[in-house]
C-alpha cells in the first residue's frame, strides 16, 4: 500500500476508482479542477501495481460568507481494500493540510444518513459532529448529514485578520 | 499596401457598436443580434457588424452561417483588428487552433497592443505548445502592464515551459524584489515562492535555494509545509549534505509513513536500494518499522528485502495477523512476493499450518481463540493462493468449504468467480457473481464487477441492464450515461464484449468514443493555462502539462487503438463484412430491451424539447456547442471506404516515436504490410524485436513477412530494396526457409502453448494444413499447461483450416481444464446457461429485480 498526494497520473485512476464505488460521479474535468486549484488537498491510495484503490478529492469551499474551510467532495476506499485504515489516513493528511496550508476553520462533509459505516469513521475515529440535516440532498430522495470538524488551531485567526481589513 | 480602411460609422450607428460588443461581452446574444441588425440596415455593408454577429449566430450554435458572415465581414474590412479577432475566435470554436493563431497574428498587426487578443493568442500558443510564441506574447503583455503580478510570472511560466530557465530566474529574481509587504500566509505568494526555488533548482542553485527556503519558511512566508519538506531533504541531498538531508527524510517520513516515495528516498540518500536488499536496509527499515507500528509500508517492504528464515519469521507475524484482522486483500498484498518460488512456499506452508490448527480447534470443545471469521478469511485466502498458483480445482473445494461455513460473505462469490474465469467456466463465473450481487445489491463496487464478468461472457445487454441499477435514471441509456462520465473502463469492457460476440460496429465505436475522450482530456486543459496563472498554482501547471504531453500512453488509450487499428484490418481482409455488420437483425432477445430504451429515448427527447424550449426563453443562454452523436450504432464508423487508412492514422503517432509497447508495433505491422509499406513493416518488426526477441505473435509475423517481400520487392527503389535486404538479414539471419525457422522455433518453444499457436499459424501460412492440426495437438499434452484463451485460440484456428478433429479437441482441452466449459458446443452451452437462469429466478419471487432496483436506489454503498 502506498499513499501519496494526488498527482496528475493519478486522476484517471481515482475517477475510476470513484466510477466503480460511488453513484456521485463527475468528469474528468472536475478531478482537474480540484488539483490545480488546490493541489495539496487530494490524496491517493495505491496497491503495489501502481492502481488507486482509494481516494480524497478535496477541495476548500469557494463560499466567501463563511470564513475559509475545507470541503471533502469525495472519498472512497475499493471494497477490496477495506480495513487497512486507509480512509482514516487519507482524511488525516488531507485535513492537515487544509490546516496548515489555508488556515481552515473547519472541514465539512456530506455523508448519506444510511451510510452508517462512514458516519462511525467521521464521527468515532475522526471526531467530526454533524452540523445538520439536508433533507434530499442527494440525487435518489436521501437526506445527508452535514458534519463538520472544527480545526482548533486555527480559531479565530481570520476574525483578526477580517477586522484589520476593514 | 495595407488595404484601405472603410468609412467609419455614423455617431448613431458607432454608439450602437459600441452597445454590440458590450452585448456579447455579457452575452446577451438576442439583443446583440438585434443591435446588428439595427447597425446593418443603414450601413450594410459595415464589415465589423457583420463580423460580430456572425460571432453571436456561431455562440448561438448557427456554426455554418455564423462563419460566413464572419468570412464575409473580413472581406469588407481586412485591417480591422475585430474582424480578425472574430474570425479568430470562430476558428478556436471550432477546435481550429492553428487557423485561428493566424487570424490573431492578423489582428495584432492593425491592433499590436490589444490586450484581449494578445491574452487569447497566449493561451492558444501555450495549448499548442508553441513555447516560442508563447515567450513572446506574455512579454509583449508585461511591456503593456508591468504593473500586474499576475503579468511577470506569466512570463516566467513561459520562460520555463520553453526551457529557458535562466531567464525565468532572473525575472523572478526582478519580480521578488518589486513585491514588498506581502502578509505572512498569502497562499498565493506562498505557491509563487515555491515556483521560484523550483526554477532555482532547476538551474542548480542548491545552496541559493535553500538558504531561501529556510529564511521563508521563518518568515511563514511557504505555507505549504508538505512541499517544503518535500524539497528540503532533495536540496541537503544535492549538497552533500547528507546526516542533515536523512534527519529531513525521516521529518517527511513521520509526517506520512505511508508513503513507499519517501523511503526509497531515505534509502538512496544512504546509498542504498530496495531492489539491492542488505543487512542495511533490513536494519532500517525494522527502525521504521518500530518508530511507526500502525504504518503499513515499512512492515510490508522487510518482506521483500528479506530471505529465508528471516523471512518465514516476519511473514508469519505480518501474514497471521492480517489473517486475524481479516483483510480482504492480504492475498493481492502478498502476490507480489510469489515472483520468488521460496516465498511462495513460505507462505504456503504458514498459511496452511494456521488453517490446520484452527480446523483441530473448532473440533475441540475448547473456547475458541480465533472468531470464526478469521477461519473463513483464511479460506478465502487459501483458495486465492492455489487458484494463482494455478490448481483450480483444488481452489474452487475451498471456496466450497468456505462457502458452507458462511454463505453471506459476496467476497467468498466474488473470489469463486474468478477462479471458475480462470478455469475456463465463464458462465458458472457469472452466476457467482450475480449470487455476489443478490447478497449486497446496493454496492456498486459488487454490480460493477458483476456486470463486467456478464460484459466478458458476451452478455451486453444484461450487463447494461445491471450497470443501469446505479447509472442516471435521467440518462438514455445505462452505457450513455458512463460514457458521459468518461468512464473507459466501461467502454473499453463493452467494446470488447462487443467484439467477442462479433458485433464489431459498436465495438468499432467504443473505442473511438475513447479516443474522443482522450482528446477532450487534452481539450480541458485549455481553460487551464490562465487560470493556473490567475490561482499562482504553478508548480502543479507544469505536472499537468508534462501529464498532457504523456496522456496518449495511457494503456487504456492505447488498448484502444490496438482494438480499433485491429477491427479495421478485418474490415479490410473481409470485403463486405461491413455491410454484413450493419444489416439490421431482428434479435429477438433484445427486442424487449430495445422497446424499452426506445421509450426512455422519446421520454428523454420530449423532455429535452422542453427544455431547450425553454432555455430559447432565456435570453443570456450561450448555445455552447455540445457534442452530438449522429452515430450511436457505429454503423458509419465502420461503413468507412478505407479502413486500412484510418488504422494507420490512429497509429501514427506511434509509429513516429521510440516505445516499448509490442502490441502497438504489431499490428503497426500488420497495417505496413497490407499497406504494401514495406520499410514500416521492417522498422515496426524491428522494434517489436529489440523488446521482446522470442515474442511468438512476433514469430508468425516474421514468416509472414519473408513470404510477403517477394511479392512486394518487385518494382522497388534500389535504396528501399537494399535496405529491405540488410533488414532481413538481421531479423532472420541464415537465410534459412520459413518451414525451418518454424521447425526450430518451435524446438526452443515447444512447452510454451503460445508459442506452439504461432507456430501452427505460420505452419498454416506456410502451406500445410496437416502441420498445423498436428502442432495443434501437442497442445493436449501433459507438459503443456493451457490456458482457456490458448484452448478456444486453438479451435479457431481449427476452424479456419476446416479440421475434422474439433470434436477431438474440444475434449482434450475440457479434459486438461475440467472445471472448464467455454470448449463445450454452443448449444450445450446455452443449456448450461438457462439452468443457471433458471435457478436464479427459483430462488425469489418473480418481481425480485424490480425490488432490489429500488432498494439500490435508496441506499448508497458505504463509501469508506
Amino acid at each position: 500500500m502506498d499513499i501519496r498526494l494526488a498527482q496528475p497520473d493519478d486522476l484517471i485512476g481515482m475517477q475510476a476508482c470513484n466510477l466503480q464505488n460511488l453513484p456521485e460521479n463527475y468528469q474528468m474535468r472536475y478531478y482537474l479542477y480540484h488539483i490545480l486549484t488546490w493541489p495539496q488537498l487530494s490524496y491517493v491510495a495505491r496497491d503495489h501495481m501502481g492502481r488507486i484503490v482509494g481516494y480524497i478529492l478535496a477541495k476548500m469551499d469557494e463560499d466567501t460568507e463563511q470564513p475559509p474551510h475545507g470541503h471533502v467532495t469525495s472519498i472512497s476506499v475499493l471494497r477490496g481494500y477495506r480495513r487497512l485504515g486507509i480512509a482514516k489516513r487519507l482524511m488525516l493528511l488531507s485535513q492537515r493540510a487544509m490546516s496548515e496550508v489555508y488556515r481552515a476553520d473547519f472541514v465539512s462533509l456530506h455523508v448519506r444518513k444510511s451510510n452508517r459505516a462512514a458516519i462511525a469513521l467521521y464521527r468515532d475515529t475522526l471526531g467530526f459532529t454533524t452540523h445538520q440535516v439536508e433533507k434530499g440532498y442527494y440525487a435518489d430522495g436521501e437526506d445527508a448529514f452535514a458534519m463538520r470538524l472544527e480545526f482548533p488551531e486555527n480559531k479565530g485567526v481570520h476574525e483578526k485578520k477580517g477586522e484589520k481589513d476593514r | 499596401m495595407p488595404p484601405s480602411k472603410p468609412a467609419p460609422l455614423p455617431p448613431k450607428e458607432a454608439a450602437l457598436f459600441k452597445t454590440l460588443l458590450s452585448q456579447y461581452e455579457s452575452r446577451q446574444l438576442k439583443k446583440a443580434i438585434k443591435t446588428a441588425d439595427q447597425i446593418l440596415k443603414k450601413v450594410g455593408d459595415h464589415g465589423e457588424t457583420i463580423s460580430m454577429k456572425g460571432l453571436v449566430l456561431s455562440y448561438q450554435g448557427k456554426r455554418e452561417e455564423g462563419m460566413e458572415l464572419v468570412k464575409k465581414g473580413l472581406r469588407l474590412d481586412l485591417s480591422s483588428h475585430i474582424c480578425w479577432h472574430v474570425c479568430g475566435l470562430v476558428h478556436k470554436q471550432d477546435k481550429n487552433y492553428d487557423e485561428a493563431l493566424k487570424c490573431y497574428a492578423q489582428a495584432l498587426k492593425y491592433d499590436p497592443a490589444n490586450m484581449n487578443i494578445l491574452r487569447d493568442a497566449a493561451n492558444l500558443q501555450a495549448q499548442l505548445r508553441l513555447f516560442d510564441g508563447l515567450e513572446n506574447s506574455r512579454l509583449t503583455i508585461l511591456k503593456l502592464r508591468m504593473n500586474l503580478k499576475q503579468n511577470w510570472v506569466a512570463l516566467a511560466v513561459a520562460y520555463a515551459l520553453n526551457g529557458n530557465w535562466k531567464a525565468a530566474q532572473s525575472l523572478l529574481d526582478e519580480l521578488l524584489t518589486l513585491v514588498k509587504e506581502v502578509p505572512a500566509h498569502d497562499n498565493e505568494y506562498s505557491e509563487l515562492l515555491l515556483f521560484y526555488l523550483t526554477v532555482l533548482e532547476r538551474n542548480q542553485e542548491y545552496g541559493e535555494a535553500l538558504k531561501k527556503l529556510s529564511d521563508y519558511t521563518e518568515a511563514k512566508k511557504i505555507v505549504d509545509n508538505m512541499h517544503a519538506a518535500i524539497i528540503r531533504p532533495r536540496l541537503l541531498q544535492k549538497l552533500s549534505r547528507t546526516e542533515e538531508a536523512l534527519a529531513e527524510y525521516k521529518v517527511l517520513i513521520a509526517r506520512n509513513p505511508d508513503c513507499y516515495e519517501f523511503y526509497r528516498l531515505y534509502l538512496e540518500c544512504l546509498g542504498l536500494s530496495l531492489d539491492e536488499p542488505s543487512e542495511k536496509v533490513i536494519e532500517e527499515l525494522e527502525a521504521f518499522a518500530s518508530e511507526f507500528p500502525t504504518a503499513l509500508v515499512p512492515r510490508r517492504l522487510l518482506l521483500t528485502v528479506t530471505t529465508d528464515e528471516r523471512f518465514q519469521s516476519l511473514a508469519k507475524e505480518y501474514v497471521i495477523r492480517g489473517l486475524k484482522k481479516n483483510i480482504p486483500s492480504l492475498f493481492v498484498d502478498l502476490k507480489p512476493l510469489y515472483k520468488d518460488d521460496a516465498k511462495r512456499s513460505t507462505i504456503q506452508a504458514i498459511v496452511e499450518e494456521y488453517h490446520a490448527g484452527l480446523e483441530k480447534e473448532s473440533s475441540s470443545t475448547e473456547p475458541d481463540r480465533d472468531s470464526p471469521t478469521t477461519y473463513v478469511w483464511t479460506l478465502y485466502y487459501l483458495g486465492l493462493h492455489y487458484s494463482s498458483c494455478g490448481d483450480f480445482q483444488r481452489a474452487d473445494e475451498i471456496f466450497n468449504t468456505a462457502l458452507q461455513h458462511t454463505p453471506t460473505l459476496p467476497e467468498l462469490y466474488m473470489a469463486k468467480a474468478r477462479n471458475l474465469k480462470r478455469a475456463g467456466d465463464l458462465v458458472g463465473a457469472v452466476a457467482m457473481m450475480d449470487a455476489a450481487v443478490e447478497l449486497d445489491g446496493q454496492d456498486r463496487f459488487l454490480n460493477t464487477k458483476c456486470a463486467t464478468y456478464h460484459l466478458r461472457n458476451g452478455e451486453v445487454e444484461e450487463a447494461q441492464r445491471l450497470f443501469g441499477l446505479f447509472t442516471k435514471k435521467d440518462a438514455t441509456s445505462p452505457g450513455k450515461d458512463l460514457e458521459d462520465m468518461q468512464s473507459f473502463k466501461f467502454l473499453l469492457e463493452d467494446g470488447q464484449a462487443h467484439l467477442k460476440i462479433n458485433r464489431l460496429a459498436l465495438a468499432l465505436k467504443r473505442f473511438r468514443t475513447i479516443e474522443r475522450i482522450f482528446s477532450d482530456l487534452h481539450e480541458d486543459q485549455f481553460d487551464f493555462h490562465s487560470f493556473c496563472i490567475r490561482r499562482f498554482t504553478l508548480n502543479i501547471y507544469f505536472d499537468i502539462i508534462q501529464w498532457d504531453d504523456r496522456l496518449r500512453w495511457h494503456p487504456i488509450f492505447v488498448r484502444a487503438i490496438v482494438n480499433a487499428a485491429n477491427i479495421y484490418i478485418r474490415l479490410f481482409d473481409t470485403p463486405g463484412l461491413a455491410a454484413e455488420q450493419t444489416a439490421p437483425l431482428p434479435q429477438p432477445e433484445e427486442v424487449k430491451q430495445s422497446k424499452k430504451q426506445a421509450k426512455k429515448a422519446k421520454m428523454k427527447a420530449a423532455e429535452e424539447a422542453k427544455k431547450a424550449a425553454a432555455e430559447k426563453e432565456k435570453e443570456n443562454e450561450e448555445v455552447l456547442p455540445a457534442f452530438k452523436d449522429d452515430d450511436p450504432d457505429g454503423h458509419k464508423a465502420i461503413s468507412v471506404e478505407d479502413p486500412l487508412e484510418q488504422a494507420a492514422n490512429l497509429l501514427q503517432p506511434f509509429a513516429a516515436r521510440n516505445h516499448d509497447l509490442l502490441d502497438v508495433w504489431l499490428v503497426t505491422y500488420d497495417v505496413a504490410i497490407r499497406r504494401k509499406k514495406v520499410l514500416q513493416a521492417l522498422r515496426a518488426l524491428e522494434a517489436a524485436k529489440r523488446i521482446n526477441p522470442t515474442s511468438p505473435q512476433l514469430h508468425y509475423r516474421l514468416i509472414d513477412f519473408q513470404l510477403a517481400v517477394p511479392g512486394l520487392a518487385e518494382g522497388m527503389e534500389t535504396v528501399e530494396a537494399v535496405l529491405l535486404k540488410d533488414g532481413l538479414a538481421k531479423l532472420a539471419p541464415g537465410e534459412q526457409p520459413p518451414a525451418l525457422q518454424n521447425s526450430q522455433y518451435l524446438q526452443e518453444h515447444s512447452s510454451d502453448a503460445a508459442a506452439v499457436i504461432a507456430v501452427a499459424r505460420a505452419a498454416h501460412k506456410i502451406g500445410s494444413s496437416e502441420e498445423t492440426e498436428a502442432h495443434l495437438f501437442t497442445l493436449l499434452a501433459d507438459q503443456i499447461s493451457l490456458n482457456p484463451q490458448h484452448g478456444l485460440e486453438a479451435l479457431k484456428l481449427l476452424e479456419d483450416i476446416k479440421s475434422t478433429r474439433m470434436d477431438e479437441f474440444r475434449d482434450g482441452c475440457k479434459k486438461k481444464l475440467p472445471l472448464s466449459t467455454v470448449f463445450l458446443p454452443s448449444e450445450e452451452l446455452e443449456a448450461l446457461r438457462k439452468k443457471y437462469k433458471t435457478s436464479e429466478t427459483n430462488d425469489g419471487p418473480e418481481n425480485s429485480q424490480e425490488k432490489d432496483q429500488n432498494d439500490a436506489l435508496l441506499i448508497e454503498p458505504s463509501s469508506t
